[in-house]
């Protein structure tokens, strides 16, 4: 038989994991950020004309 | 090898097909761009009227364009992993318009910014938690609205929730709600900048002051010009650094105040400001501190040629896939779970921000918040 407190107990469990969850996503996603953006300045640094024309005309049909 | 793991999502397939979807939407969106601006400067009627008079830049066709796609069509459950995780490539977007900016905006246009967000966060977050104790609202749903509202929408909610013991119910009311808010202002503060002529500077101020959450308002901002996203990116980093004060004043004034924090499990508040803060802004700094240097190799963002030109090319493709993620993550359902009187403080709280934070940036005037990239 559940103890009358479990409910809020688990709720709160669910909201910390929840918190947890998304905040090393978040984590996650920050370093992510920081690792495509720093792939971009190395490739950018490396081939500055190939970069620009890739994102500036050939991607672009019209 | 640990760290590298845990980079990785378990079944990081799942993303794929989701985040393809959106790559192709963002090509579809920049190219619609592209085409209705070549038509609208040789002087195609029905391209003027879409580009010039209803400013249908890539913007607006990727948020609206996924909002239709999201809740008309039958999107499938497959995609929508994929989906969530394209907002997120806006950050390496506003890490890489560090190149815009130098030392000097920062200081005057970020610190004009932070005095203009410290007011209003902080304002904001206490005058929404003070009505919502009056109110009756539980302790749980006005901390978290306070932060929602005040900081920077779903990512405060989600930091203050444990803090303020919010139930999964009260986050997912207060998710919806400044969803809906941030979605109304999105489309709606752009038209109101035009009817009223606001400068490019001033609607990114009021936009970073207004808008709740990152993605939307640099969609808005982006939406109405490129002078405009530079000052809401640079206001809008200095907000969000304001995350970990947040929950520690929410700490403070629901717990600690209180006396309910439980003994054996005392909170380690520098952890939580470790945990909370927002590592990305660290790059956009970083490149900031390059081009304020001057480095002859990098050059800027306007000398062809050069690496931060390159870059800068690349950046409105990240914020195309980011907003594609927004528009196809929007569904309509989700903001049906705002309600109650949770919706009617922050609905009340929004506004007054809204109103406020335009009559600060029509004093304060359009020069003072340019972006200027230069020393």
């Amino acid at each position: 038989m559940a103890e009358p407190n479990a409910p809020d107990e688990q709720q709160e469990t669910l909201a910390e994991h929840v918190a947890h969850d998304v905040f090393s996503s978040e984590k996650r996603e920050d370093i992510w950020a920081l690792i495509i953006a720093g792939a971009i300045f190395l490739v950018s640094v490396a081939f500055p004309a190939q970069i620009h024309a890739f994102f500036s005309s050939v991607l672009v049909l019209f | 090898m640990k760290l590298v793991k845990s980079l990785f999502v378990p079944n990081w397939g799942t993303y794929v097909p989701g985040f393809l979807f959106c790559l192709a939407f963002a090509f579809v969106g920049m190219n619609l761009d592209r085409l209705f601006r070549s038509l609208s400067n040789e002087g195609v009627a029905w391209a003027t009227v879409v580009y010039e008079s209803a400013q249908m830049n890539y913007v607006a066709i990727l948020l609206l364009g996924g909002i239709l796609i999201r809740n008309l069509l039958p999107l499938p459950k497959s995609l929508l992993p994929g989906i969530r995780i394209a907002r997120p490539i806006l950050k390496p977007g506003i890490i890489i318009l560090g190149v815009h900016y130098v030392w000097a905006d920062v200081i005057r246009v970020g610190g004009l910014g932070l005095a203009l967000t410290g007011f209003f966060i902080f304002g904001t977050a206490i005058i929404v938690m003070y009505w919502c104790k009056r109110w009756g609202v539980s302790d749980g749903l006005g901390g978290i609205m306070g932060a929602g509202t005040g900081v920077c929408g779903v990512s405060a909610i989600i930091a203050n929730a444990p803090v303020v013991k919010a139930t999964p119910i009260e986050m997912a009311y207060a998710i919806g709600t400044i969803l809906l808010f941030g979605t109304l202002m999105l489309f709606t503060m752009p038209y109101i900048g035009l009817s009223i002529d606001l400068s490019e500077s001033q609607f990114g101020a009021w936009s970073a002051v207004a808008i709740l959450n990152t993605a939307q308002l640099v969609a808005a901002a982006e939406w109405y010009g490129t002078e405009s996203r530079d000052t809401a990116v640079l206001i809008n980093v200095a907000r969000i650094m304001f995350l970990p004060v947040v929950v520690l004043f929410s700490l403070w004034f629901y717990i600690l105040r209180t006396g309910k924090q439980e003994a054996g499990h005392e909170i380690n508040k520098w952890q939580l400001v470790k945990d909370k803060f927002p590592i990305f802004i660290l790059g956009f700094f970083l490149l900031v501190l390059l081009h304020s240097m001057n480095i002859e190799a990098l050059g800027g963002p306007s000398e062809v040629g050069s690496p931060f030109w390159a870059m800068n090319a690349v950046y409105t493709w990240c914020f195309a896939i980011g907003f594609a993620g927004i528009g196809l993550s929007i569904n309509i359902e989700d903001m049906k779970k705002a309600g109650g009187r949770a919706f009617t403080i922050g609905t009340i709280a929004s506004l007054v921000k809204m109103i406020l934070g335009l009559g600060v940036v029509l004093l304060i005037g359009s020069q003072a918040l340019r972006v200027t990239g230069s020393l």
